[in-house]
């Protein structure tokens, strides 16, 4: 962790302190002081000094104590591959940036009309939303709950995230991004359909479909 | 010990009264599952809903000996019926998933008018999906599929919505393993997320194109290369339904490689597979 990371993370426990940390705030830091023995003296020293403060000597270690039983209760902080963690406002991560030739602000255009397969497609959000790294929580005793029943329309649909129509500055060719998405889900689907050894993987299929109506 | 408790007292009432046993546990509905998509003939209507989608199609199988063909022709869309004929069925069929998922049972339930089994596949880690599954009582047969995230979202279902099964089904053989190649290629992956394997690989000398599918036995995603003079696209992460698509460039040897993988997995895993491809200069093959 880089010296700025540590400053960072010690001002986020102030925060936390202070009730102002957001989830996703809260949920790094936790992943981090367990890791990190500078950032657990920071906090049992933050707790000492509120504790202080208040003339109540002591009180903070109880506090510091309950947050890390409440780590040691919570699977996702310890399942979490680093991969998969949130890499904040910025759809493409940085594992891909690094090695991408070209990368590309993306940008929210949820106006533009006309985009085609692009547009069929919703955002790759998996490490936008700190939400989504709860674990799959296999109820006690088998006790499972009625999501395989949750019908798909009930989920909620992001916002659409569109490349920005300038690219190296210039126009790029969206109708050919278009066309390579779709041979290349083509490609993929024709794969799936032997893996899977049945015609299921072909209902994903988007293709230029055209509803009847039109 | 409350939790413990109770899961016995549970456990206990399933054996007792007969819910549970050898011929019904999760692992074998799912084993049966995977035979019975590849030597049943039926004809029935499925439903499809992912993303913003509802797609309704006619579903059909029929054998010639030993070959499968499958015919799938889409009803509220303007696209043409496709027939694919299955000669033989792929060895990750043969693969258990049992390594990367929890096989659970979820209880009894009603598809297309039929009394199904319900079974979930709990991912171990975050590389992939989850799985909700009712499998036909009488037949084996896959009659819902759901694609669950992380988060238990239902990125995708797809469910016979009415299905009839020809009476000569049952008996007919499963189809042998179709023999894909594995050969040694400029392309290679350091490492995948873990349970995934490199199933095929397909090289065209002539264009430099190279092609692998990996899976796990139940997700599987394609990676698709060609060579390019310069990049004509941004780099782009997109989703539809469980669908996931990661385009980038890649720099290798003397030039430029867009890079495109298509899986049915989170983007994490992607972007993964991404990072940890190498390319290997001619006579430098791993």
């Amino acid at each position: 962790m880089s010296g700025q990371d540590r400053i960072d993370l010690k001002e986020t426990l102030s925060a936390l302190m202070d009730g102002e940390a957001t989830d996703w705030e809260t949920r790094r830091v936790l992943d981090e002081i367990t890791r990190d023995a500078e950032l657990r003296n920071a906090w049992q020293q933050y707790q000492t000094n509120s504790a202080l403060l208040r003339k109540g000597v002591g009180k903070g270690t109880d506090i510091s104590l309950r947050v890390m039983q409440a780590l040691e209760n919570q699977p996702a902080h310890r399942q979490i591959p680093q991969f998969f963690k949130p890499l904040g406002q910025v759809a493409i991560a940085a594992s891909v940036a690094a090695i991408a030739l070209v990368t590309v602000q993306q940008v929210q255009m949820p106006g533009v009309e006309g985009a085609g397969l692009t547009a069929a497609y919703t955002a790759a959000d998996d490490n936008l939303d700190t939400n989504r790294y709860q674990p799959v929580v296999v109820p006690e005793g088998f006790d499972l709950p009625p999501m395989v029943s949750q019908p798909v329309s009930s989920s909620s649909n992001r916002p659409l995230e569109l490349v920005t129509l300038h690219f190296d500055g210039g126009l790029f060719d969206k109708a050919g991004l278009d066309l390579h998405l779709h041979e290349s889900v083509q490609l993929h689907l024709e794969n799936s359909a032997e893996l899977d050894g049945n015609l299921l993987p072909f209902v994903r299929d988007l293709g230029d479909a055209v509803p009847l109506e039109q | 010990m409350t939790r413990s408790l109770s899961t016995l007292i549970f456990l206990t009432g399933l054996l007792a009264t007969g819910s549970v046993s050898a011929a019904d546990s999760p692992s074998d509905l799912f084993e049966r599952m995977l035979l019975a998509s590849t030597n049943l003939r039926y004809s029935g209507l499925l439903a499809y809903e992912g993303g913003d989608t509802l797609r309704t199609f006619r579903v059909e199988t029929d054998t010639q000996g030993q070959q499968q063909l499958q015919t799938i022709l889409p009803l509220n869309f303007a696209l043409p019926a496709r027939t694919r004929i299955a000669a033989c069925r792929s060895a990750q069929t043969d693969r258990s998933p049992l390594a990367s998922y929890d096989l659970l049972p979820a209880g009894e339930t009603l598809v297309a008018g039929r009394v199904a089994d319900e079974i979930l596949l709990v991912p171990r880690d975050y590389s992939r999906y989850g799985y909700a599954f009712a499998i036909d009582r009488e037949t084996g047969l896959m009659l819902r599929k759901i694609v669950l995230s992380s988060s238990r979202e239902a990125l995708e279902r797809a469910e016979f919505v009415d299905i009839s099964f020809a009476s000569e089904s049952n008996g007919i053989a499963p189809r042998p393993i179709c023999e894909h190649s594995i050969d040694n290629q400029q392309w290679s992956f350091q490492s995948l997320p873990e349970g995934f394997e490199l199933s095929s690989t397909e090289a065209n000398d002539t264009n430099n194109e190279f092609r692998a599918l990996i899976s796990d036995g139940l997700s599987s995603v394609s990676v698709l290369i060609e060579p390019v003079d310069q990049a004509s696209f941004p780099a782009v992460s997109t989703r539809v339904g469980a669908t996931t698509v990661l385009l980038i460039y890649l720099p290798a040897g003397e030039g430029m490689y867009l890079v495109t993988l298509v899986g049915e997995v989170p983007l994490g895993s992607l972007e993964l597979i991404a990072s940890t491809m190498t390319y290997a200069e001619d006579g430098d093959a791993p």
